[in-house]
């Protein structure tokens, strides 16, 4: 009841702790927890062969042959948040609270994230066709915050920081294991594609937690009342992804639907309040994705290419993280209210091909997205901001079989100040943030 | 486990060694604030001192303090009626009584949320309220929107007339949802209610450091520490042999001002006075509680008595030790009290003994006098009476 968990399998900790607890945390495009920059600057729902199995399916019978492409993107991220609390808390006044839960939290960490794909494309009687079988993280998130050495000891959860509250130490991941199909009909430039993902989610998450939910530090005798919440679980689910794509000389356009699909995460959750002796249930959280709908527009004017994209991702959907017990009727046991706002994203890219046989292209991109997460809901655990986007990147191949895609995008976040906070404890205060993208995606062409 | 492991060896082994070396994850985040934190529970605190065997009928708002386990600061008010009193045997050294745990906001009518049948009160006031297992939705969970699942049972001590306290010592009294939380720890204190049905408010926690002792015609030592007062009979404190006239038999049940005047203005002492008169077909007697006015509901009582009433309505009570702020200041004193029922509202008489600190001050000549408090007399603490207060026979 009371014993340590058993610890993750080592290689899934560090696959887990790779991808998201180093810096991935809420991070861009729409929304704050997709992961899906495959390609970089070039990843989109134009994008062909491997990178098709993410962006579109509809094109992986473009260009005959076989592929395999691995795509590593390198994200740093730099974020703070500095938390306030108000007179009318009424801990306000309780000896530490300021010193232990007040001031600037930080994070800065460092994460790759692993894209691999292979498939083949045959060209029949005026219709190609081709399919794709990989693997990557599709949403995740980390929040791995800087302890507080000056927190005074006679607090000691003052240590783990101002932020504490909504999130210590968080790491999630969900890994899509997917099958795609493409199938083009030459003649008139259209693509039709279908893509089928097994979704794997785990989640590891602590918080700082009292059982009345607020952030007194001792109780009215002077004992320990601050404690901690520690959940792990997983599920699985299907998701399926439907596109299509029109080429032509100067022109390509795409559009692909990624269905959402609800994770209902079941694991251990544990708990140690105040001095009580730390206690162990079984509890679950339901997790919705969203439906998300995606565009790109390319149009070619000699050796200058210009690409417009759109992202429109139903984040609506989820309203809280809520964590339950698990029994009938589940007994709510931690509320995290999310309300969640759909976003809507937008980018542009302008190019031209340079170099002997026009072999590769150099572009530059500016893009706008908006933030999911309301003010009343934003804590240090998912935290996302309306964002301006930067990139220069290149593309182009070398000899026969190897294309390549480089690119570094940097992600510049407004900040949020939340005076408004729903949480329990608040989680007023300011949030920055700014993130570093660099990738490069190598592509064997057989 | 081979699943995950699967999953994480196709998924780029290079990827996870080079990024995961020296992170901490979130399990060792919770288990490091584990190790380090002090978590001590606090000391389950048994109250020093004894109750008092009374007649509790009536309905009490209890105030559960769960963070005695340790949970922080985390209250569970109850009400309890308690009714169908009665005295297991003619020596009245133990009683039964039944009643019922409903929610404060509920009608004294209401549903029960448990309720409990002829419960043994005991000679020093002591009775077992098992409340056993009851599910509090979570729109009247301790916990703000959470059910909770609980089964305790309250080791309840009566204090006086008016109070009660104590604690849960057990090891079956727990929460089973939403998680195990063993209860033993929990202390609680009870005020009762106004005549009117009001709410009594600042009902404490916990019980004070001291409680009244029992009564002689208990018949019981309790072995009380040095300086708890000692309310019984002793070897040569009588009360002045004064014969006082027109005296009666009277229902004298309520809450009194209760001033003593020691004669040629020496001192002058106030309490409050709460009385239980009870009166069968033989006999008739009183169960009182001597407070200072200037203390809280709750705090010890610094006498408590239980007495004979003659015909004439008269009675005896003798309080040794007693310890009072006074004229003097703080006095101690072995005081014997010779009383007379007027009416209803008026009792008074005679005391003798002595002070014997901070300075010997005999006690020959002394007199008091006890009027009724109206209903809408301000709650302790306060520091003057009525304005109808007597500290003498009129």
């Amino acid at each position: 009841m009371t014993g340590r968990p058993p610890r993750l399998a080592p290689l899934a900790v560090a696959l887990l702790v790779g991808a998201t607890l180093l810096g991935l945390g809420a991070t861009a495009h729409a929304s704050g927890i997709t992961l899906g920059r495959y390609g970089g600057m070039f990843g989109h729902p134009n994008a062909d062969r491997g990178l098709a199995l993410y962006w579109n399916p509809a094109r992986l019978g473009l260009h005959p042959g076989r592929f395999v492409t691995i795509d590593s993107t390198l994200v740093r991220r730099d974020a703070s948040y500095d938390r306030v609390i108000f007179p009318d808390n009424p801990y306000y006044d309780q000896p530490g609270v300021l010193e232990t839960n007040v001031g600037l939290a930080t994070t800065s960490t460092m994460a790759v994230l692993p894209y691999g794909a292979g498939g083949a494309a045959w060209e029949l009687d005026e219709v190609n066709i081709g399919f794709a079988l990989g693997a990557y993280p599709m949403y995740g998130g980390s929040a791995g915050w800087d302890k507080n050495p000056q927190a005074p000891d006679a607090y000691p959860g003052g240590l783990d920081g101002p932020q504490r509250w909504s999130g210590i130490n968080s790491t999630f991941l969900i890994l899509h294991y997917t099958g795609a199909f493409g199938i083009t009909l030459t003649e008139w430039g259209l693509s039709f594609g279908f893509g089928i993902s097994y979704a794997d989610g785990t989640i590891a998450t602590t918080r700082a937690r009292n059982v009345n939910r607020s952030e007194s530090l001792l109780d009215e005798r002077g004992f320990i009342q601050e404690g901690r919440v520690y959940f792990e679980g997983d599920d699985h689910a299907l998701s399926m992804h439907y596109g299509v794509s029109y080429d032509s000389d100067t022109v390509t356009a795409s559009a692909v639907y990624r269905s959402g699909y609800n994770l209902d995460i079941r694991g251990d959750l544990y708990q140690a309040y105040g001095s009580q002796p730390p206690v162990q249930v079984r509890a679950f959280l339901d997790f919705p994705t969203p439906h998300v709908f995606q565009t790109a527009f390319t149009l070619r004017f000699g050796n200058v290419e210009m690409t417009g994209m759109t992202d429109y991702s139903a984040w609506s959907r989820m309203e809280a993280n809520n964590i339950f017990v698990e029994k009938d009727p589940p007994d709510l046991l931690l509320e995290i209210p999310r309300n969640l706002r759909d976003t809507f994203s937008l980018r542009g890219m302008m190019g031209g091909n340079v170099g002997r046989h026009h072999r590769w292209h150099i572009a530059g991109m500016l893009g706008y997205d908006m933030s999911a997460v309301p003010e009343e809901t934003i804590d240090a655990a998912l935290s996302d901001a309306a964002k301006i986007q930067v990139g220069i990147g290149a593309r182009g191949t070398i000899g026969e079989h190897l294309g390549l895609l480089t690119s570094y995008q940097y992600d510049i976040w407004s900040p949020v100040e939340a005076d408004n906070s729903i949480h329990e404890p608040t989680a007023n205060g300011i949030y920055r943030d700014s993130r570093h993208w660099v990738n490069l995606s190598l592509e064997g062409r057989f | 486990m081979r699943r995950r492991l699967l999953r994480t060896l196709a998924l780029f082994v290079s990827f996870g060694a080079l990024s995961a070396c020296g992170s901490e994850t979130p399990q060792d985040t919770y288990w490091d604030f584990i190790d380090r934190a002090d978590r001590s529970p606090p000391p389950v605190e048994e109250p020093e001192g004894a109750g008092v065997l009374l007649d509790p009928t009536g309905r009490y708002l209890f105030n559960i303090d769960l963070g005695g386990t340790g949970l922080g600061d985390v209250l569970l008010p109850l009400t309890v009626t308690f009714e169908d009193f009665a005295y297991t045997d003619a020596t009245e050294t133990e009683a039964t009584v039944s009643g019922a745990f409903r929610f404060p906001e509920d009608a004294p009518d209401a549903a029960p949320l448990a309720s409990f049948e002829d419960v043994t009160i005991d000679r020093f006031g002591r009775m077992a309220l098992d409340v056993g297992f009851v599910r509090l939705e979570p729109e009247r969970s301790p916990i703000e929107d959470t059910a909770v699942e609980t089964q305790f049972v309250l080791q309840t001590t009566i204090i006086d007339l008016t109070s009660m306290c104590g604690l849960v010592n057990d090891d079956e009294s727990n929460v089973s949802q939403p998680i195990p939380i063993p209860l033993r720890g929990v202390t609680f204190g009870a005020l009762r209610y106004g005549d009117q049905g009001q709410q009594p408010v600042d009902v404490p926690t916990r019980c004070p450091a001291e409680i009244g002792t029992p009564t002689t015609d208990a018949g019981m030592d309790v072995g009380s520490d040095a300086g708890m007062p000692d309310a019984g009979g002793g070897d040569t404190l009588e009360p002045p042999d004064v014969e006082l006239e027109g005296g009666q038999r009277a229902n004298i049940t309520g809450t009194y001002w209760m001033s003593v005047g020691v004669a040629g203005g020496a001192l002058a002492l106030d309490f409050l006075a709460d009385v239980q008169y009870y009166e069968g077909d033989a006999f008739a007697s009183i169960d009182g509680t001597l407070r200072l006015p200037d203390r809280e509901r709750g705090e010890a009582a610094v006498a408590t008595f239980s007495e004979p009433v003659d015909e004439n309505g008269e009675f005896t009570v003798i309080v040794r030790n007693l310890r009072a702020q006074s004229s003097l200041g703080e006095v101690a004193a072995d005081v014997a009290l010779r009383g007379i029922i007027l009416d209803e509202d008026t009792w008074c008489g005679v005391a003798g003994g002595e002070v014997f600190d901070p300075i010997p001050v005999f006690l020959d000549g002394t007199t008091f006098g006890a009027v009724r408090l109206p209903d809408d007399f301000p709650a302790p603490p306060i520091e003057t009476g009525p304005e109808n207060a007597i500290n003498a026979c009129p």
